[in-house]
Parts: structure tokens; sequence; C-alpha cells
């Protein structure tokens, strides 16, 4: 090698290092940072462990189910209250039915109210799933009670209503007879009295039937052929509430129309007995 | 003789007093305290609504028109609030359970 070949070795030396540097100093940083990448990970992994994200997760869970199961419970609560409220107004419905009425709504409401506290004290998921499971299961008795007592609360009401129109019914009655004696012509008007008779007492056959059938029904507790059945007899109940209602609407129409034929009658008549006394006194 | 005649006269005596403290002269028309007992309950019966009582906002005797235009309206409120009952049984019917999440 002559003096030459150093030289152009060290000149390519001296120009290639500055060159080659970057390429290292980013091997080096690469490096680093996978190191880095790796250890974050593993600090990660070490610091939040397995035990620690599977606690979390439950907790929130739980959490979730509790305001779920809370919501439903307040709401079944309220929904109690209010139609226990109203059943202690009822006077026309039986004491012993009244009784039993009033004293499923409170075992549910007792019941309710004990499950909502213990469900609210679950410090355990499995625990906790049971007796979530239970506002389900309970569900059932809820569906029969509601219903069952406003079917026996709007009969109680009906009943008055009957009353107040079998009242009004007497009083039509005494007038048009006595329209009748004093020599007025009242047929129409009495078998529109007559018409109203037979809708009365086909409502208070029908508000019977419905607090008949309705009446002794009981918890399926899980027979669906039961349930299917209390369904059927609530349903049947509710139908013969609504027919029995239009029936005292029908009715309420008739006295209606009357009264109007008693003011005609009178106002007629009355006006007869005017043009009486005018023609006398000429 | 006069100590027979006193003992006769003090069983009478007290005969008649037992007699009408237990109500037995009650068939007579005197009314002992247990008979009176029996006439307060039956007429706290009465007033505590064992009879029927009229849902009629006026006497139902009174037919007038005014009265019974009166007992109509009062009749109207009722319809009224069987409409409203009819919904509330329609709405407790078709009730669902709000589903539950664990």
């Amino acid at each position: 090698m002559t003096r030459t070949h150093y030289i152009k070795i060290l000149i390519s030396l001296f120009i290639g290092a500055p060159l080659l540097v970057p390429v290292f100093a980013m091997a080096q940083l690469n490096s680093a940072d996978i190191n880095a990448t790796v250890n974050a990970k593993a600090e990660v992994r070490t610091n939040a462990g397995t035990g620690a994200t599977l606690s979390a997760t439950t907790t929130a869970r739980m959490e979730k189910a509790r305001t779920k199961a809370a919501q439903e419970i307040e709401r079944r609560i309220e929904a109690l209250t209010k139609i226990n409220a109203r059943i202690s107004e009822v006077t026309k419905i039986s004491d012993q039915f009244k009784t039993n009425l009033n004293t499923n709504i409170q075992n549910q409401i007792t019941a309710l109210t004990a499950l909502k506290v213990k469900i609210e004290g679950d410090t355990d998921l499995n625990t906790l799933k049971t007796d979530v499971q239970s506002i389900t299961k309970s569900y059932r008795v809820f569906a029969l009670v509601m219903p069952q007592t406003h079917i026996a609360a709007m009969a109680d009401r009906m009943a008055t209503a009957i009353n107040i129109m079998i009242g009004v019914g007497n009083k039509l009655q005494t007038r048009l007879t006595e329209m009748q004696n004093a020599g007025s012509d009242v047929s129409t008007l009495i078998t529109t009295l007559s018409d109203m008779g037979t809708k009365i007492s086909d409502a208070q056959a029908k508000a019977q039937a419905a607090v008949n059938v309705t009446a002794t029904l009981v918890p399926d507790d899980g027979d669906k052929e039961k349930m299917a059945a209390n369904k059927a007899a609530l349903r049947e109940g509710r139908d013969n509430l609504n027919a029995a209602h239009q029936d005292l609407v029908d009715a309420r129409k008739y006295i209606t129309t009357i009264l109007k034929g008693i003011r005609e009658i009178s106002a007629s008549a009355s006006a007869s007995a005017d043009t009486s006394a005018t023609v006398e006194t000429q | 003789m006069m100590k027979w005649i006193g003992a006769v006269l003090i069983v009478v005596a007290v005969a008649g007093v037992y007699a009408w403290w237990s109500g037995m002269l009650g068939q007579f028309g005197i009314a002992g305290p247990a008979q009176m007992q029996n006439a307060e309950e039956a007429d706290n019966q009465a007033a505590g609504g064992q009879a029927p009582a009229s849902d009629l906002p006026t006497a139902t005797t009174d037919t007038s028109t005014a009265a019974i235009e009166q007992d109509t309206a009062a009749l109207d409120v009722q319809l009224q609030a069987l409409q409203n009952d009819s919904a509330s049984v329609d709405t407790s019917l078709n009730d669902a359970a709000v589903p539950q999440e664990y």
C-alpha cells in the first residue's frame, strides 16, 4: 500500500464518520424506546394487578344493579301506597274483602321495603344477584294485587253511582206518577224510565260479576297456567266494569230525556192553565 | 211474728233490686241499666252506618226539579271519576316490570 492509499482511507473516514453517527444514535434510541415501552408495560401490569381491575368492574356492576333495583322497588311502593289510600276510602265492598286487599298491599310494601334495605347492604355479587332476581319473581304478586285492587275500587265507586241513580229514578217515578194523576200523558217518559231501570240493573249485575271474578284470585307462585287464568279473570273483571260504566252513561242520558220531558209537559200544562184563566176572565 | 214479716220484706226488696238491675223488668216497660246499655249500643250501631245510607246529596223525599238536578250533578262527578278509575285499571293491567341487571 502506497502513501496515496493511506491518504485516501483517512479522507474517507473523515468524511463518512459524521454520516454514520446518526445511524448509531437512531439504533440506540430505538433500542431505548423498546426497552422503555416494555418496562412501562411491565410496570403497568405490576402496579395495577388483575385482581384490582376485576374488583372495580364488579363494584360498578353492583352499583348499577342496585340503582335499577331501587328504581323498580320505589315505583312499586309508590303505586301500592297510592292504591292503599284509595281502598281505605271505599265503603261499598265487604269489610272482609277490604281487609284482605289492605293486608295484601301492606305485606307487599313491607316485603319490598325490606328487600330494598337488603339490596342496599349487599356486598357479595351472588347475593345481590339473588335479591335482584327476587324483584322480578315478586312482580307477579304486584301484577295481581294492583289490578285486583283497582277493580275493587272502581266497583265500589260504581255502587255509589248506582245508588244515586236509583235515588234519582225513584224521584222521577214520583214526579211522573203525580203528573199522570193530574191528567198529563207521560207514557213515553215512563217507558224511558223503565229503560233506565234496566240499564241500572244491568250495571249492578256486571259490577258484582267483576268483583266476584277477581276477589278470590291468589298469586300464581310461578304456575304459568294459574298466571294465565289470573290474567284472564282480571281482564274479564275490567271488561265487566267498562260495560257497567257504559250502562250508567246510557242511563244518565235517560235522566236528561225524562227531565226535559217533565219540563216541557209542565210548561205546556202551565200555559194551558194560563189560557183557561184568561178565557174565564174575559 | 214481726221478725218474719221484716225478713220477707227484706228478701222481696233484694229480689226486686236484683230484677231491676238485671233488666228483667224490661218486659213491663221499665228500663234497667242493662237495657239502657243495649239501647245505647243500638243507637251507636245505627249512627255507625249499619243502616244503608243514601248517597244522594239531597233528601230522598225532595222530588223537586232543583233537587233532582243537584243529585244528577253528584252523579256526573261519580261518572267522571269512573272514567279515571277505568284508566287506572287499564294501566295496572298493562304494567310491565322494569328489567333488572346484575
